[in-house]
């Protein structure tokens, strides 16, 4: 139970930061889409 | 009173030793907001009243204090142990970014070299390797996946530090302060928690601990993993040392040919938007995290020497085909193709302390990863250096912008030739480089 809470507390931050350039990245995977769907 | 020295730190009978990563990553992840720096470069340049050019060289001074302190102190780390050289990276890192908060408000710009460039970067050095050694002894029969942990949390720490600062800096600005002071004075708080977590944490194994059911494999089972032991000062006296320093400057410098120029060259490839140019960079951060994890895991697998031929080999072949993506403007492949490659520029990064591991062993390996980390200083030097000059070349040259990287990639596949070259001379070391029961 420690290992996890631990784990859980050192990931958090990660997981806020991946969360955060996954949103940045949002216009990007969308020109991708249009542009699939132009062809 | 929590005792610092090696002796305190080691671990009882039964201790669970994945609780030692998240002490690894507390503190690598909290180091790796260097990658992050240039968030401050406006806001600082503003209220110093300078030019950003001259803000940035703190983050150069950073990066080369991360090679040199590694280096030199090394052996201290060794003798230290994590517990120690983590509370000593903290002391300086996080207090390199209350000097800069402190240069805001002197309005001192040497104070912003001197505190986050020289002072936080030897809390950088020391941070870096500070775990290293410590993992490998914890994971002898998974090294890759236990210093990539490490590592990916460095990776991560570009990811956090970025929009933290934004968002901070975001709730501190009221005219004409741009709430950088605050903001690096909440940073210094929150990552001296999470280092001082690590240094907690953090165990060593007695001398004679193994995982259960693990046997070290004979060295004639796998010549490329040894049992034996180089010391730090005759490690970097053999070819392999070199070879190694020339693999990862290599697999670096190939890497930040896209890294520090990817908005732009998206920009410039495919006509994109500024907003998808900072969307592409988003999105190599998180392959640069992920591939440290993942690719130095798989090296457990297929061995160390076959993951960077995959690098090279790979990275090249991928390099070669985006000046194709840019003919055919095929956005799509070329986002694939540069994801790949940077995820195995954050993967040569998380892979060498294991390689370091099965050529010099477990006795001072972070120590000689220490030394060995020069060659990102040197690579964060030339590669840009290579690189920009070329492009920039090509384009005085009339070469148009959308075309003038195609040059820049095929240079890119020269150094990772080098890269392969050097990584298939690598040859286990001598014996007579190997610590004896006497010298030891």
């Amino acid at each position: 139970m420690k290992t996890i809470l631990i784990w859980i507390f050192v990931a958090t931050p990660l997981i806020w930061g991946v969360t955060q350039s996954v949103k940045k990245s949002m216009p990007l995977f969308q020109t991708l889409k249009a542009v699939e769907k132009a062809k | 009173m929590i005792s610092l020295s090696r002796e305190a730190t080691i671990a009882p009978a039964g201790f669970n030793r994945w609780l030692v990563p998240p002490a690894a990553v507390a503190v690598h992840m909290c180091i790796g907001q260097v990658y992050a720096f240039s968030v401050f470069n406006k806001p600082l340049g503003l209220e110093l009243g300078k030019d950003v050019f001259w803000v940035n060289i703190a983050y150069q001074i950073a990066l080369m204090m991360l090679g040199i302190s590694a280096a030199v102190f090394g052996k201290w780390v060794e003798r230290s142990g994590p517990r120690k050289t983590m509370l000593a990276s903290c002391l300086c890192f996080c207090g390199g970014l209350l000097l800069t908060a402190l240069a805001i408000k002197l309005k001192s710009l040497a104070l912003v070299w001197i505190g986050y460039g020289f002072v936080g970067g030897i809390g950088l050095g020391l941070g870096y390797i500070a775990p290293v050694s410590t993992l490998v002894k914890w994971f002898p029969d998974r090294p890759g996946m236990a210093t990539g942990m490490a590592i990916m949390g460095f990776g991560g720490g570009a990811l956090i530090g970025s929009p933290l600062a934004q968002e901070l800096m975001n709730h501190y600005a009221a005219a004409p302060s741009t709430g950088a002071m605050s903001a690096l004075m909440t940073m210094a708080a929150l990552y001296a928690c999470f280092m001082l977590f690590g240094a907690l944490i953090v165990r060593v194994p007695a001398a004679d601990w193994k995982p259960a059911g693990y046997a070290p494999k004979a060295a004639a089972a796998n010549a490329m993993i040894t049992t034996a032991s180089v010391s730090v000062d005759t490690a970097w006296k053999t070819p392999q040392f070199w070879l190694l320093w020339t693999v990862l400057c290599m697999n670096v410098s190939a890497g930040i040919g896209v890294l520090g120029r990817a908005a732009d060259m998206c920009q410039d490839m495919f006509g994109v938007s500024v907003v998808i140019g900072a969307g592409f960079t988003g999105l190599l951060s998180i392959f640069n995290m992920g591939g440290r994890f993942v690719w130095s895991s798989i090296s457990d697998l297929i061995g160390r020497k076959a993951v960077y031929c995959i690098y090279f080999i790979l990275g090249a072949a991928l390099y070669a085909i985006l000046p194709y993506t840019q003919e055919t403007q095929n956005r799509t492949l070329f986002v694939i193709c540069t994801a790949v490659i940077i995820s195995m520029y954050g993967g040569g990064f998380a892979t060498i302390p294991a390689y370091l591991k099965d050529m010099f062993g477990t006795y001072q390996v972070g120590a000689i990863h220490g030394r060995l980390i020069t060659s990102w200083s040197m690579a964060a030097v030339i590669g840009p250096l290579l690189i920009n000059g070329l492009y920039y070349s090509r384009v005085s040259n009339g070469v148009p912008k959308d075309q003038a990287y195609n040059g820049t990639f095929y240079l890119m596949c020269g150094l990772l030739m080098v890269g392969l070259i050097a990584n298939l001379l690598v040859r286990p070391v001598d014996p007579k480089y190997h610590v004896t029961e006497k010298s030891a």
